[in-house]
């Protein structure tokens, strides 16, 4: 099989049999797994989420010597605007600005002129093309501008295939990208073997990298980041690395499993890094793959022993909690949580997909009784949940917090806490004490909120609105 | 550059202005029909990019969607439109429901009306706006929004109930202009002077009822290009007069002037007006006397360049050249106004005859970019986007245009007299920052 034949990334739903709308028990899905596959199911009441687009526009702005064009129209780069607050490197870009005649004439020609000026004044080493609806309904011939291109200006130049409509789960975009970049980058022959690992990144913050750098300096691996800030440097050794290794590994599967695919790079995709247990375990079953096992004992022994006297000196109050965060991250901070005490009494999850059968299993083997969302915002029935469950505590990282705030709830944030490997551990526990140490804006705030959902609806079942697909 | 490129683009598309203007009045909730992202999209211009001011009574994800899938977009997306607006009205109580489009089912061809009309037939107060992004940029969707929704509203709410002393105002972008709640309570304040009552219809305790009253006010006060077709059409509709002021006012001379034009319009006495200028009018003569000692010993008088959109930008440059000292070398306007306005634009701009302000139409951040290194003023006023080339020529960034990204703007406005007393301060500090950084 060769994943990176087609243009474009095969979407989650079908690849992993990822779901995005359910609530109910472990038991379910399980059951569905065991029978065929889980159930798509849709919702007939919907709330705005991501796209493809912005998905990949994230990973593409911390791309180092790039720059992008955005082919479609002005709303669609807005995305890539705002991402100039976080902007790592200060990628460059544009937007072709799409009009109305071009929406029925076709607009090759702004895409051409678009990547020449980009070139012209930002001499990039590569060129990004970030499609959209109106390109994609179009059938907008992307593919011959890029052959052209590519030989008149000598770079490298990548269509990612963006529509915001072929796949209902927003994080596509983050495989779209890593497709690209393989696909049209670099050669289809496997490579000789050096002595560094790819590491994988995709979300993760510039703070998360940090420990996860010295977790891995300490075992004395050496690393290639990608596609998270990588360069065409970073891009053309890829192919050489003895192995990929993920940090988290629903995001990073897709890169890892079209490099073991296309240059048989092993790729090892422990459980994801959050947590005393989690990071060690992370840590064990890199040093096996890479032979630095006595590196790794040292390590977890050294940090497990320093996180304990710490948890005996000050252990979290006992407080319930309400977890709403893509699955990887929300199953690693349900097992921190319980390592701390504190009871998780609530979950979302963005999505599940195959990956995650194992988590459902120790979910229904924890707590067969226990019901949870599935959905990226979808707010309302969050809202109603959290209506009928009063957590004292809400974990997320959405952006957005509008339920959380108007329960008057402390709000824990992880787009702005390091929660990865050992130190994030401490992170979260100075969080969760100084949150529920002084609540009095989220108070205050809540007083001010009106009523946006109706009475009729909150009384309903989360899961009222959530279908089967008819198909 | 030509064919149209635009480089660090600026402002959304016109489905975003539509959702900037829905999300801004209490009780109104939109309905997007179009694939997924497009408000979380024109979220991030409203909460990242606004100076941080953007949430409102519905978060930043919860827009009903139909966030359109593959065979919608093949076989179209009616049918889950007609779903989503049935389920819309179960799950969030609005007092009006606004169907904005997308590109997507617009190039599709989905037939929102009737879907809209079957939703009215069932007593729903649902109405739709075409909104696609390849037809238009954020301020034509704010005109097409508050058009739209004044024809819906006007269909009901007749006879009127004239007031005489009410003034609505008109070509305000919230959201968008990131001083707009701000501004809108000076203009209240400014107009309260006059004992005139104003209708801001955005932002704090607006909400459906300052809609219907929009057919009963006395006048229309539009201080922006955006609301000159919004006035035209409710002179059509119910004989009120307006007054095209064209841009916010700032500081005096320009607020005298526009209390004097509209009492002359209302028929307010003189003396009225005059009592009311010259508190007013002491009391910023009173601060410009409080800073002319710094004024002179750090010699704030400075070569200056803005950039941003016709509303703010033009009272702004003419307050700091008519009355501020300030010399204006060069205005950017980033709103693209039609050609019949950028003549009287220019011509405002241009108010001393001892030199000319260059008055340049863009939105392409390159464009804007180069013309400031060329002119390379002394102070630069506009958007975060211009902190680089602001660090390049060493020269302070005085934030009043979107995007703003690193600084937080909640009721700050810099229009009126008021506005002009924060201004000036605000500019003031800026220049004392910048010399203390530096040494």
């Amino acid at each position: 099989m060769d994943s990176l034949r087609p243009k474009s990334a095969a979407i989650r739903e079908k690849r992993l049999q990822a779901i995005s709308a359910f609530y109910g028990k472990a038991e379910t899905l399980l059951q569905e797994h065991a029978d065929v596959q889980f159930t798509q199911r849709v919702r007939t009441f919907s709330q705005d989420v991501s796209s493809d687009i912005i998905k990949a526009l994230e990973i593409i702005s911390t791309i180092r010597n790039s720059a992008i064009v955005v082919h479609g129209t002005a709303g669609c780069a807005v995305a890539r605007l705002s991402q100039q607050i976080f902007d790592e490197n200060d990628s460059h870009w544009a937007i072709t600005n799409l009009n109305e005649r071009d929406s029925i004439m076709g607009s090759d020609v702004k895409l051409r002129e678009g990547i020449r000026q980009v070139f012209k004044l930002h001499s990039p080493e590569i060129v990004f093309i970030v499609s959209t609806p109106v390109v994609a309904i179009n059938n907008d011939d992307i593919e011959s501008v890029v052959e052209e291109l590519k030989e008149e200006l000598g770079i490298a130049i990548v269509p990612v295939y963006a529509d915001g409509f072929r796949s209902k789960i927003g994080s596509t975009g983050y495989d779209l990208v890593s497709h690209s970049i393989v696909k049209h980058v670099l050669p289809l022959k496997k490579a000789d073997v050096s002595d560094y690992v790819n590491l994988l990144s995709i979300s993760e913050k510039p703070n998360d990298l940090n420990e996860i750098y010295r977790l891995l300096n300490e075992l004395g691996l050496r690393t290639n980041l990608f596609p998270r800030s990588t360069s065409l440097e970073n891009i053309k050794r890829i192919r050489n690395a003895a192995f990929s290794i993920s940090i988290n590994p629903d995001e990073a599967d897709y890169p890892g499993t079209v490099l073991q695919e296309r240059y048989e790079i092993p790729f090892v995709q422990p459980v994801i890094p959050i947590g005393i247990e989690n990071t060690s375990q992370w840590l064990a079953n890199i040093a096996l793959a890479t032979g630095h096992e006595s590196q790794a004992r040292n390590l977890i022994s050294r940090e497990k022993a320093q996180l304990t006297q710490l948890l005996e000196q000050r252990a979290p109050e006992k407080k319930k909690v309400f977890i709403s965060l893509q699955p990887a991250i929300a199953f690693g901070i349900a097992n921190l949580l319980e390592e701390l005490g504190i009871e998780v009494i609530g979950l979302k999850l963005t999505y599940v997909d195959k990956h995650h059968v194992a988590n459902l299993e120790k979910l229904k083997a924890d707590q067969p009784e226990f019901a949870f969302l599935v959905g990226e915002g979808q707010l309302f029935e969050e809202e109603n949940l959290i209506r009928k469950l009063n957590p004292e505590i809400y974990i997320g990282d959405s952006g957005d917090f509008a339920v959380a705030i108007r329960s008057g709830i402390p709000v824990i944030n992880l787009e702005s806490i390091p929660v990865f490997g050992f130190s994030g551990v401490k992170n979260l526990i100075t969080k969760i004490r100084k949150a529920l140490s002084n609540n009095s804006f989220t108070k205050i705030s809540a007083q001010n909120e009106a009523k946006t959902y109706t009475g009729e609806w909150l009384k309903k079942s989360p899961n009222w609105f959530i279908k089967q697909e008819v198909k | 550059m030509s064919k149209n490129i635009l480089h660090k683009n600026r402002n959304g598309c016109a489905l975003h202005g539509a959702l900037k203007v829905i999300d801004s009045v209490e009780g109104f909730a939109p309905i997007i029909h179009s694939s997924a992202g497009c408000s979380i999209q024109s979220k991030y211009s409203e909460n990242i990019l606004a100076g941080s001011n953007g949430r409102n009574h519905r978060g930043w994800l919860e827009s009903s969607a139909t966030a359109v899938i593959e065979k919608q977009v093949v076989f179209g997306g009616t049918a889950r439109l007609r779903e989503q607006i049935k389920n819309t009205v179960k799950v969030q109580a609005a007092d009006l429901y606004v169907v904005v489009t997308g590109c997507a089912p617009e190039i599709v061809g989905d037939d929102v009306p009737a879907m809209v009309k079957e939703a009215q037939e069932q007593g729903f107060p649902v109405i739709s706006v075409s909104t696609p992004g390849f037809k238009g940029n954020v301020y034509k969707g704010y005109e097409w929004a508050v058009r739209g929704i004044i024809e819906r509203i006007s269909q009901f709410h007749l006879p009127q109930r004239p007031n005489l002393k009410l003034v609505n105002i008109l070509g305000v972008v919230p959201n968008q202009d990131l001083l707009w709640e701000g501004n809108l309570q000076e203009l209240e304040k400014t107009l309260g002077l006059l004992s005139l009552k104003t209708n801001k219809i955005f932002g704090f305790g607006q909400d459906i009822e300052s809609w219907r009253n929009i057919p009963n006010a006395g006048l229309n006060l539009v201080v922006s290009p955006w609301g000159l077709e919004i006035a035209q059409l409710l002179e059509k509709k119910f004989d009120t007069p307006y007054l095209y002021f064209g841009y916010l006012p700032v500081g005096t001379p320009d607020t005298s002037r526009l209390l004097t034009i509209i009492s002359e319009k209302l028929n307010i006495p003189e003396e009225v007006i005059t009592r009311a200028k010259y508190r007013e009018e002491k009391l910023l003569a009173h601060q410009f006397q409080k800073l002319a000692q710094s004024y002179i010993k750090y010699d704030l008088q400075k070569e200056l360049a803005l950039v941003g959109e016709t509303s703010n930008v033009v009272g702004i440059s003419r307050f700091l050249q008519d009355s501020f000292g300030q010399i204006v070398k060069t205005v950017i306007i980033t709103d693209n106004p039609n050609d019949e306005l950028r003549q009287q634009i220019a011509e405002d701009l241009n108010t001393n005859p001892n030199y000319t302000t260059e008055v340049i139409f863009t939105s392409d951040g390159k464009a804007i970019d180069e013309e400031l290194l060329k002119t390379r003023p002394e102070v630069i006023l506009g958007s975060s986007l211009e902190q680089k080339v602001a660090r390049k020529l060493s020269v302070p960034l005085i934030r009043i245009s979107t995007p703003v990204f690193d600084q937080v703007f909640l009721n700050q406005s810099y229009i009126g007299y008021t506005g002009a007393i924060y201004l000036i301060q605000d500019f003031a500090s800026a220049l004392l920052a910048h010399t203390s950084r530096i040494e």
